[in-house]
This record gives structure tokens, sequence and C-alpha cells, in this order.
């Protein structure tokens, strides 16, 4: 997706929740990479879900600001904590 | 699956300029941009024959001290944790091979999206995976390393 696509589906979407677990970064001068698992719960067709993803972004320190320039979840099957 | 689901669990976001079909470089981008996005095509197709021969002198090489690498299944390793895994694994490798790469630059950063195909025999039984993958390189000591790769599935 791209970033317009991106906040297009933001919008759109019904509110989820999302918790962030065991997040960690990395810098590398001007970039850091920062990787975490997150828990997303919502209701689907009036029922409860929870879904759980290992997500890996970069961030570009470019003209004094940080930006995200990168990132990419993959679904797991369990988080580290059972919920 | 919401489509806010579909966004945080398996789909990627880049820039713009990365998202046409076979194009490399966005408009504005420089000849030292063009240098190093054919510089980095390499070092995957390398990355990819060296993971595929689990060739470890090569990937460690590659690979910066401090990267982190997630699998397909959202296991995260460090790079020791990588090549330890790759020598004891009971997967065999048949086949592994990029489908896409495109390349970004950000100067001394470099972002690179594609997609990957995998066949091999695990747990005796034969598989075939097609993954999006995104690696990021990091211009170090005059050379470019992978500080970070992370793949999912595209077959759902």
């Amino acid at each position: 997706m791209t970033k317009s696509e991106v906040l297009a589906d933001t919008r759109a979407v019904s509110p989820v929740e999302i918790v962030v677990d065991s997040s960690v970064a990395h810098s590398h001068g001007n970039v850091v990479m920062v990787t975490g698992i997150l828990h997303l719960k919502g209701v689907k067709s009036g029922k409860p879900y929870l879904q759980y993803g290992r997500y890996m972004d970069t961030w570009l320190r470019k003209q004094n600001h940080w930006v995200c320039v990168s990132s990419m979840t993959t679904p797991m099957k369990k988080g580290p904590v059972d919920d | 699956m919401t489509s806010s689901a579909k966004w945080v669990l398996g789909v990627c976001f880049l820039p713009m300029c990365m998202m046409g079909a076979g194009s490399t470089l966005a408009a504005g981008q420089t000849d030292h941009d063009t240098n190093v996005a054919i510089a980095l095509r390499t070092l995957e197709r390398l990355k990819f024959d060296a993971q595929q021969s689990k060739d470890n002198s090569a990937l460690n090489a590659m690979l910066d001290d401090a990267a982190m690498l997630a699998d397909q299944d959202g296991t995260l390793r460090s790079k020791s944790e990588y090549l330890a895994g790759l020598r004891q694994s009971n997967v065999t490798l048949q086949r592994i091979s990029p489908e896409s790469i495109n390349v970004i630059v950000f100067e001394h950063t470099a972002i690179v999206v594609g997609i990957y195909n995998e066949k091999g025999i695990e747990a005796s039984h034969p598989y075939h995976r097609r993954c999006r993958f995104i690696d990021t390189w990091a211009f170090k000591n005059g050379r470019w390393v992978c500080i970070a790769s992370t793949a999912t599935s595209t077959l759902r």
C-alpha cells in the first residue's frame, strides 16, 4: 500500500484496539529499525477477534524529523503471551 | 477481517514512488541512487543464492552484526541466531529466488522490496512459499550491509 492508501484505509475502518508488545529498536545513525508484536482486537460480524502480528518499521531522520519509510506486518499464529 | 486488519496483518506500505510496476527508481532520483540500486539488486541476488546454498560466510558479510531478521511466521532472530539456524535447519531448501526486486534510496539507507518464491522440503513434506519481503540496507564503513529483513506470505 502507498502512503495515501494507508491514510484512506485508516479513515475508513471501524475502530480496533491495537496493543504493542515486545517492542525493540536498533539505531544505525540516521535510521532506526523498530520491531514488536501487535495484538489487534476488533469485532467482525458481531464476533470479537484477536490477531497477532510481527511489525517491522524503518524510521529515517529527514530534515530534523523522524519519518517512517517502510512498514511490514507479518501475521503470527500466537502472541508471546496467551491472552 | 476489516480493511484495517488487512493493513495491520500482512500488508506493507512504502512511498508512492515505489509502486509503479517494474519501476526501479522514481523520477528525481540521481545517478548515485541509480548506481546504489544496481548494486543492491546484485547484493540481493547474492543474498538469495547464499541462503539457498547455506553459505554462512557470505551471509555473515552481508548482514550487519545488529541485524534484525523476521521470518514469515513472525519469529524474530538476531544475526547469530539466524546463521546458526540456517545450519541446523531441518528444512531442505531446494530453490529460493526473487520474482521482483525494487529499490528506493535515501542517501545512506535503502529499502528493497520485492517478492520471492521458495520451494523445499520440511518434515518430509514439500512446500512452496511466495513471500513479499522488505530488506533495509545501510551504508556503513564503506559498504552496504543489511540491517533488517522481514517477509510475509502472499498466499492467504
